[in-house]
C-alpha cells in the first residue's frame, strides 16, 4: 500500500526551512538542488541552486520540500503538519522550538484528549502538536 | 482521537468548511482503508458547543497500512485560506495503484501535472483534487527494489 508524506513548497527558501526542522527533530537530511539533478539541462542557471526535492527523516517523522511548484505557490491554512508526541515534556520542547520566529496560534493547553497547540512557523507552515493524557 | 503512538510521527491533517465528512469519504473511495468519525456531539466539547455544530466532524481518520489522512471541521479564528503550499505525497507500491490512485483522486479536479515518467525513470503525476488539496503521486520502480522510499535519489 501507499504512503502518505506531507510535501512542503518553499520560494527558494528550502534549504534553510528543511535545516531549520533538522535542527528540531533531528536525523537525516537529503537535499538535491535543480544543478545537481538529472535535469539540469532544461534549467535555466539562475535556478540551479533551487531544491528540486529534499527529505528529512528522524525514525518515524518524514517530511519532503522543494522550491520548485508547477504552479505559483500560495501559503494557506488547511493543510496542517500535526505532531504527535510521546509526553509532555518532549510536547513542549518541540511547541517552542518550533514557535522561534513564528506565530503561536493555539497556546499548549490541556483539552479532554491530552496536551495540544498550534502554530504559524517562521516558514509559514502550519503545525498542531499534541500527546496523550498520561 | 488523534491517533497516540509511542513514537514522534508527523501526520497531514486537513480541515475542512462542514464538508469533511463527505471529503473523507471520497479519499477512502480513492485509497482504501478504514474510517473512524468522531462528530462533535459525540465528543466531551458536545455541551459547551452550539446545537449546529453538533454533526460537525471533531475528527476523521483514515488509515490504509501505514497511510494515515486526518481530517476536521473545526476552523481557527483566521477561518479557512487555501493554499497550495503544502501537498500530500502519496508514495506508491505499484504502477497499477499509482495509476487507480491517480484516476480517482483526479474525478471532479484538475490534473496540475499529468502522469508521466521523468528522466531518471520516476512515475510522476499532480492533482489538485475536487476539495481544493494538492496530491503528488510517484512511483519508482528502481528504488522498490533496492527497498527504498521511491523520493530517495
Amino acid at each position: 500500500m501507499a504512503t502518505l508524506t506531507p510535501y512542503l513548497n518553499f520560494y527558494g527558501k528550502c534549504t534553510e526551512a528543511m535545516n531549520f526542522y533538522k535542527e528540531i527533530l533531528g536525523g537525516e537530511l537529503t537535499i538535491m538542488v535543480a544543478g545537481d539533478s538529472p535535469a539540469k539541462d532544461h534549467m535555466p542557471a539562475d535556478l540551479h541552486d533551487q531544491v528540486m526535492h529534499s527529505h528529512l527523516k528522524s525514525g518515524t517523522i518524514e517530511i519532503m520540500g522543494s522550491d520548485m511548484a508547477p504552479t505559483q505557490p500560495v501559503e494557506g491554512n488547511t493543510v496542517y503538519l500535526a505532531l504527535t508526541c510521546r509526553d509532555e515534556p518532549e510536547l513542549k520542547t518541540l511547541f517552542e522550538k518550533f514557535s522561534a520566529g513564528g506565530k503561536v496560534e493555539q497556546p499548549l493547553q490541556q483539552a479532554f484528549f491530552g496536551w495540544f497547540g498550534s502554530l504559524e512557523d517562521r516558514f509559514g507552515k502550519h503545525w498542531m502538536f499534541n500527546c496523550s493524557n498520561q | 482521537m488523534v491517533p497516540i503512538f509511542e513514537m514522534k510521527i508527523i501526520y497531514s491533517y486537513l480541515t475542512f468548511n462542514g464538508n469533511c465528512r463527505e471529503a473523507m469519504a471520497f479519499y477512502k473511495k480513492c485509497l482504501g482503508g478504514e474510517l473512524d468519525f468522531l462528530t462533535i456531539g459525540e465528543s466531551p466539547l458536545s455541551e459547551t458547543m452550539p446545537l449546529k455544530m453538533k454533526k460537525c466532524i471533531l475528527q476523521a481518520v483514515l488509515r490504509n497500512g501505514e497511510l494515515v489522512l486526518i481530517g476536521t471541521d473545526m476552523v481557527g479564528e483566521k477561518g479557512i485560506l487555501k493554499g497550495n503550499a503544502v501537498s500530500l505525497a502519496l508514495t506508491c507500491s505499484s504502477e497499477e495503484e499509482l495509476r487507480e490512485c491517480y484516476t480517482k483522486l483526479s474525478q471532479g479536479g484538475k490534473e496540475t501535472y499529468p502522469l508521466k515518467k521523468t528522466a531518471s525513470n520516476i512515475l510522476f503525476g499532480g492533482i489538485t483534487d475536487k476539495y481544493g488539496n494538492t496530491w503528488i503521486l510517484n512511483y519508482n520502480k528502481e528504488n522498490k527494489i533496492k527497498n527504498k522510499k521511491s523520493w530517495q535519489h
